[in-house]
């Protein structure tokens, strides 16, 4: 009896070590089979060449990637400049002087700007940005760099934001206590002394910003201009890695195919590179917040009394402003799709039969819910297993946890069009289809369902497990009747995050579960997500009315998503 | 009590998820199409009518790219592929089923009327003006439009546009719809589409060397931009009954009658 326990009690800890190692190999087949795809080309065409060379024209067979990626990276450094100061001022202001009432408001505003899709985003750069900017400019064309940059810091601002606000909310209390103490005004307090001690936080906010900057796709799509040309001025067409991608991936063949999987492969070495930069300014501040608990009082008091007034009463000015900038532009947003989209909306364009000359969105229901339900089965079984590995199995601080920690982090990482391209080679063998969709999304979703998991597992209290365990239950009866059912909360927010990253999703699925336009009849049929549905209706088969309508479609998912988010969160909170 | 209750509501959804998937099943004959951009809105037209009167029938038309089409048809990958161009590809059958003119289009406050094919081909390599017209657009590499497009305008030396790699900055658009809605919005635009997604309430078409873009035209060979719309398949694999069904819809006098009504140019 106690030697078959023992024997499912290891059955079943290796089946939680097999979760949690998951991602490791998650992250390296996706590695692995990138560079053996783009292998062939760096070989023929040199990596040098490759690199820097600065002319692309696949008809004869010339492969330069710079412009693409001096493109790249000028257009995340300006995203970040625009999104990296509004991100920051949004933060400040709505830690420091949004009124009590408003604060809900702006937190959900900010996860809104969040979960809206990158596809809507695009859209309303193509249709409202553009002219605006060429007609305000006067430009050539309002498509290129400033359009580009404007959009994408606009996507990377919730990050920015989210995270500068919980490193700003976890700046000790004794700090500002200090300064004010010392005589500083509020304003001052926060601009020099709050601010700086949260430098560390800012700065990973910013890095995850870049990281989502550089991987993004679908919205720069259509406002970058697309030319392979070196940028000579805000106005000028340019094409990032990941457009270059997803715009000749459909066409291209042998030499030019490996070389778009080299390109995606540059694109990988970037958000490594990101990463690495991640973990270093992560461990800077490890050591220096170890240093700082000797030494008591530092040295920021001697500041203050150098410091004129007037600059940070001008800045906390800014913030506000800044602020109500954000919520301007969400209401234009929103209000411009709903306008022009509720109209379009009938009951017979949501669940009528489509043909191709009168698609309507019955497919697209089908298709969303076979890969919603599909990628969880696949997605939450093994994230939960990760977390329970994570946090029932492990100590604090020990070697494999880091390591794990650092591959789940690496995959959450990996830009869409990165799992995209693996899915295509790894999953669509034969033929797309939604199966092969859920698999990739799967693998996108994995590390936000061990997260929240995690998170929830770690808040069940040791009484909790101790009590069990004393009462004769072995440890995995005591995770599965005890723990697991207390963590409840994370499963089920983990499901939802998840709903909402799917739908928004579409650059990984275009590649793998295609974008046919009818109902499936089976998962194994291609077909199309609300988004995919969209760009095509931008695109290929252009019907501005149809897109109007899916984007309010789309917005109204992500609505709902939220607030099945808001209200789970104030359950389980009230709960506890 | 909560878990098993979530576990139950995922294993019926799954249930029924997998008996849809095989009452579905049925003896549905599926033919699966795929390739150009340019022939699968005229495609799935022609596949929306032909399924009205075949219940049995499916078909599934995907985009993908004229060398799409021409890959899986020479790897005898789906029923059919589709080109938007002349296809001589050893062990590959293509059978025309229209052709289609490349007009090009700029925006509707255009002074611009008529443009040659010199012209055509300074603005894309020197990005001389045209008038108003300082902006080209055009489309992805391997666009089986743009395929066209370059290999029928030449310069006053005889080159063929896609022969030159030096260009001048352009706009580029992965799709028809795209590269129409920013003809649309800049006055400055010039662009080109496929004839038969023309649409005159967004953007105005010019005619090409004092020719204009219609039917007529194209067929007697006046209007020089212009390029087959193909049907391929695997010349070793025989059709299925379905797919050779299709095939004669399509060059009926019925499915050539849908043709011509969505602005294309009948055999």
């Amino acid at each position: 009896m106690v030697k078959s326990e023992n024997k499912s009690e290891k059955a079943a800890k290796i089946v939680f070590i097999t979760a949690a190692c998951f991602s490791i190999v998650a992250v390296f087949a996706i590695v692995l089979f990138i560079f053996a795809s783009a292998f062939p080309a760096l070989q023929e065409i040199g990596t040098f060449k490759f690199l820097f060379g600065s002319k692309w024209f696949p008809k004869q067979d010339e492969y330069g990637l710079l412009p693409m990626i001096v493109a790249t990276l000028l257009v995340t450094v300006s995203a970040l400049l625009i999104g990296g100061a509004f991100g920051i001022f949004t933060a400040i202001f709505v830690v420091y002087f949004c009124p009590k009432k408003l604060k809900g408001f702006f937190n959900q505003i900010i996860v809104l700007l969040a979960g809206i899709p990158s596809i809507i985003y695009g859209f309303f750069g193509m249709i409202v940005l553009s002219p605006a900017l060429k007609s305000l400019f006067n430009a050539e064309s309002g498509n290129g760099l400033l359009a580009s940059a404007l959009i994408l810091g606009l996507m990377i601002l919730p990050t920015v934001t989210s995270l500068t606000k919980n490193a700003l909310e976890s700046v000790p209390r004794s700090y500002s206590e200090g300064s004010l103490a010392l005589g500083a005004s509020r304003e001052q307090t926060i601009f020099r002394i709050d601010l700086p001690a949260a430098k560390t936080g800012v700065l990973s906010a910013l890095t995850l910003g870049a990281g989502r900057a550089i991987g993004e796709t679908m919205a720069v799509l259509v406002v970058c201009g697309n030319s392979a040309a070196f940028p000579d001025g805000l106005f000028s067409p340019i094409r990032p890695l990941t457009v270059n991608i997803v715009n000749e991936m459909g066409y291209a063949m042998g030499l030019h195919r490996q070389a778009l999987f080299a390109t995606g492969l540059v694109l990988l070495v970037f958000i490594f590179l990101l990463n690495g930069f991640l973990a270093f300014i992560k461990r800077e501040k490890k050591e220096k917040d170890e240093a700082n608990r000797t030494l008591v009082g530092g040295g920021a008091g001697e500041y203050i009394y150098k410091v004129r007034g007037m600059g940070s009463k001008i800045l906390s000015v800014v913030s506000c402003l800044i602020a109500a900038v954000v919520v301007l532009v969400l209401g234009i947003l929103i209000g411009y799709i709903l306008v022009n989209g509720l109209p379009e909306i009938s009951l017979d364009f949501l669940f009528g039969k489509p043909t191709y000359k009168t698609p309507t969105l019955l497919g697209a229901f089908v298709s969303t819910g076979w890969i919603i339900l599909l990628s969880l089965l696949i997605a939450i079984p093994l994230g939960v297993g990760a977390a329970i590995f994570l946090v029932e199995y492990t100590k604090p601080g020990s070697k494999l946890v880091k390591v794990i920690r650092v591959f789940i982090d690496t995959l959450s990482g990996i830009p869409s069009i990165v799992f995209g391209l693996f899915g295509m080679i790894a999953f669509c063998a034969g033929g797309k289809s939604l199966f092969a969709g859920a698999l990739t999304l799967s693998l996108m979703i994995l590390p936000t369902v061990i997260r929240s998991v995690e998170e929830s597992l770690l808040a069940v209290q040791n009484s909790v497990r101790e009590g069990s365990l004393a009462l004769g239950a072995t440890k995995v009866r005591t995770i599965f009747k005890v723990v697991l059912p207390s963590a409840l909360s994370g499963v089920v927010t983990a499901i939802i995050l998840s709903v909402g990253r799917i739908v928004s999703e579409s650059a990984a699925l275009i590649f793998t579960a295609g974008s046919l336009p009818m109902v499936p009849s089976s998962p194994l049929d291609s077909g199309s997500t609300f988004a995919v549905l969209m760009y095509n209706f931008t695109a290929e088969n252009p019907n501005m009315e149809a897109a109007y309508a899916t984007a309010t479609v789309l917005l109204m998912l992500v609505f709902l998503v939220n607030l099945a988010a808001y209200f789970c969160e104030k359950k389980w909170k009230k709960n506890k | 009590m909560k878990m098993k209750k979530l576990v139950a509501m995922v294993m019926a959804l799954t249930a029924m998820g997998s008996v849809a998937t095989f009452s579905a099943c049925g003896d549905t004959q599926t033919i699966e199409i795929a390739g150009s951009t340019s022939v699968q809105p005229l495609m799935g037209v022609l596949a929306d009518a032909y399924m009205a009167k075949h219940d049995d029938v499916q078909i599934k038309v995907e985009g993908g790219g004229s060398s799409i089409g021409v890959s899986n048809a020479k790897e005898g990958k789906g029923d059919f592929g589709m080109a938007s161009k002349a296809v001589s590809e050893t062990g590959v059958t293509a059978v025309k089923v229209c052709d289609d003119g490349i007009i090009v289009i700029v925006n509707k406050q255009s002074a611009l009327t008529d443009v040659t094919g010199v012209q055509l081909f300074d603005l894309y390599v020197s990005g001389t003006a045209l008038g108003a017209v300082t902006m080209p657009v055009t489309r992805e590499s391997g666009s089986g439009t743009r395929d066209a497009f370059e290999g029928l305008v030449k310069g006053a030396d005889g080159t063929k546009l896609e022969t030159v790699s030096n260009r001048a900055p352009t706009q580029e658009f992965s799709s028809t719809g795209t590269a129409m809605t920013y003809v649309e919005q800049n006055a400055n635009a010039l662009g080109y589409i496929s004839l038969g997604s023309y649409d005159q309430k967004k953007v105005k078409k010019l005619t090409f060397e004092g020719v204009e873009a219609t039917a007529e035209n194209v067929k007697n060979g006046s209007y020089k931009l212009a390029r087959p719309f193909n049907i391929l398949y695997n010349t070793e694999k025989s059709l299925s009954d379905a797919a050779q069904g299709f095939l004669d819809f399509i060059l009926s006098k019925e499915g050539q009658a849908i043709v011509a009504e969505e602005g294309y140019i009948t055999l």
